[in-house]
């Protein structure tokens, strides 16, 4: 298995360089490949291209591009984590209520015009990051029983209280009419108007948090025999767990609240790349960063390519790219996880 | 001394189920706890394995408080076989015995040689080496409780617990268990502590026996102080005919139907 690792990081990383290329020349205005290759590396001079052409590249297209790496990774990577430490295939990183969480935070700052402080600075991230950490340590301390958290009570109470926060987010939509559409549109998720502060500040929360689940990878794999087998193989399991929980929450929350909520990349991109290179979490991990990254980068070229000049929200897009996928490789490999 | 034991209870949320239960077991011995469904041989198997916290009384471990081990350092001298192990992760079978090695890897250190080899050598053991690359959630279940008894052995544990490992099995693999714990037991000092149903098999492999009532100690000894046709009748509340085994002298039980 620790061969696959050598052998499939360079052929993704090939693979997501060129699908970055590809997306940054294709849009409203095309700019050739060798265009780009040569902005980058310098041997054209200022003035042998057009100005907005730099401008595009490196102020709309690339951060959004780089953006889109980072959510992508994130979520699928904190996705492989829930699914192996609830043991439970269905789980996503949204699956304990951090969406609805984070989505309760933006619609505040929806409701409470914090979007536009001083028409500079929106507060909707930070609204919604504070949403998304605050729904986990209400689910975790409501799943907490003498000393324990046992995953099946984690994820019970967390749909509950998931359930609870989206009825709430309705409410909170009944309440800001005029501006039901700025929150529908940030809940269905999308990268558009993104810049590099984005970037720089998602990156400190996925870096720290992929790390540490990486770190744990080998305690991960044996946590996936439960959490009794895990004790007696020499995991500290309560400690363990609170740690991966506090990991893949806090790359959750960061990547929902810049990017709204990007559904199916988590859920899916896990279980595509078990199924093809197996369980060993220390391959899984790195694997399903790189090809969570590959298919939000290329879905979100599609989204805002497609229907030129609108933009589709690129959930959509990975849901109607990613259930067909899934469903053929579903099909075609047997695959034991259900 | 591996195991000593006083004065140990336990309840589940106050629901009552070891009372004031003392026990030792020495170093080398091949141990077995027997008893009814639901009279706490499985509770005590995980109290002495270190996951579940005695409500009162203690537990010492190789002279010291179980509770002065840190799971880690558990997990290099114990290895634990549960009653059930559902697994719904595909790892192969060989990754699952791999994993019997975690207790001696850092993070982020990659398998040597060596731990191979035990790995390789666990699954002879348990003739689990011609499934070694199918995937564990295909596997029947007799094959999976060998995958998992290999898993135990690849920690080198100086102790083995196991919860039942014969229920899913057939004869040829019972006495192929059986035997390879026995001879683990014989050459390799390791200490065997089971609970088991079967008593004919406990009768014959056990060096002391442990008979469990309610979660009270019924009997302690020797197989033939504990098997006998009074004791049985008395705490499975059936009647027995019980014989010596001509050639070995193991007690030998035959069950008798209630209705016919
Ligand atoms: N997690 C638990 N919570 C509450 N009660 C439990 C729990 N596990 C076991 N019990 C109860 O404790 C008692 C002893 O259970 P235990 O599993 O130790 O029995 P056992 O002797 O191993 O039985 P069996 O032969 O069926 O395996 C039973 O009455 C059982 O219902
Ligand atoms: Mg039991």
């Amino acid at each position: 298995m620790k061969y696959s690792l050598f052998l499939y990081t360079p052929l993704f990383l090939l693979l997501l360089i060129i699908i970055i290329l590809i997306s940054i020349s294709v849009g409203s205005v095309n700019i050739s490949c060798f265009e780009i290759v040569d902005m980058c590396f310098g041997s054209l001079k200022e003035g042998q291209f057009p100005q907005s052409h730099w401008d595009i590249v490196f102020r709309i297209r690339l951060p959004r591009i780089f953006l889109a790496i980072l959510v992508g990774a994130g979520l699928s990577i904190a996705g492989v984590a829930f699914q192996a430490f609830l043991r439970n295939p269905l789980a996503d990183p949204y699956i304990v209520g951090v969406s609805a969480g984070a989505a309760v935070g933006a619609g505040l700052s929806f409701l409470f015009k914090l979007n536009l402080l001083f028409h500079v600075i929106s507060l909707t991230p930070v609204a919604a990051f504070m949403g998304a950490l605050f729904t986990v340590f209400i689910v975790y301390r409501l799943s907490l029983v003498r000393g324990k958290v046992p995953v099946e009570t984690f994820l019970l109470s967390g749909v509950i209280v998931g359930s609870f926060l989206w009825a709430l987010v309705s409410f909170v939509m009944f309440l800001s009419r005029e501006d039901l559409h700025r929150l529908i549109f940030w809940i269905m998720g999308s990268l558009a108007e993104k810049n590099w502060t984005d970037v720089f500040l998602l990156l400190p929360y996925l870096l720290t948090g992929s790390i540490i689940l990486w770190m744990n990878s080998r305690a991960l794999n044996v946590m996936t025999l439960g959490d009794e087998a895990s004790h007696y193989l020499g995991v500290e399991v309560e400690r363990t767990k609170f740690i991966l929980i506090i990991a893949s929450s806090l790359i959750t929350a960061a990547t929902v609240s810049v990017s709204g909520i990007i559904g199916f990349v988590g859920l899916i991109v896990p279980h595509i790349v078990r199924m093809i290179f197996g369980s060993d979490h220390r391959v899984v991990l790195p694997l399903s960063g790189l090809v969570g990254a590959i298919l939000l980068v290329f879905s979100d070229t599609l989204a805002r390519t497609l229907l030129v000049p609108m933009e589709i929200p690129v959930g959509i897009i990975t849901a109607l790219l990613g259930a067909p996928f899934f469903c053929y490789l579903l099909r075609k490999r047997k695959f034991s996880f259900f | 001394m591996i195991f000593e034991i006083e004065n140990l209870n336990f309840e589940y949320s106050s629901h009552i189920v070891l009372k004031d239960l003392n026990l030792s077991v020495l170093k080398g011995e091949f141990f077995s706890i027997i008893g009814p469904n639901g009279t706490g041989k499985s509770t005590l198997l995980r109290l002495m394995a270190g996951f579940l916290k005695p409500s009162r009384g203690n537990i010492k471990f190789m002279g010291y408080h179980l509770q002065k081990f840190n799971p880690l350092e558990l997990a290099r001298k114990r290895a634990f076989v549960s009653q059930d192990n559902f697994i719904n992760f595909p790892y192969t079978a060989y990754e699952i015995v791999l994993m019997g090695r975690f207790p001696y890897l850092r993070n982020f250190q990659i398998e040597t040689k060596e731990d191979h080899d035990i790995v390789r050598s666990a699954m002879e053991k348990t003739s689990t080496t011609h499934i070694a690359t199918r995937s564990i959630t295909d596997l029947s279940g007799g094959e999976r409780q060998r995958v998992m008894i290999a898993k135990a052995l690849a920690q080198n544990p100086s102790v083995l617990l196991l919860d039942e490992p014969t229920s899913g099995l057939d004869i040829n693999y019972q006495i192929d268990i059986m035997d390879h714990l026995r001879l683990l037991n014989r050459h390799e000092k390791v200490t065997i502590i089971m609970v088991i149903h079967d008593l004919n098999l406990a009768g014959q492999y056990s060096d002391r026996i442990l008979l469990l009532s309610k979660g009270r100690t019924y009997a302690t000894g020797s197989p033939e102080e504990v098997i006998t046709e009074q004791n049985i009748e008395e705490v499975f509340s059936l009647k027995v005919n019980i014989d010596k085994e001509p050639e070995r002298g193991f007690p030998r039980l035959m069950l008798i139907s209630r209705v016919l």
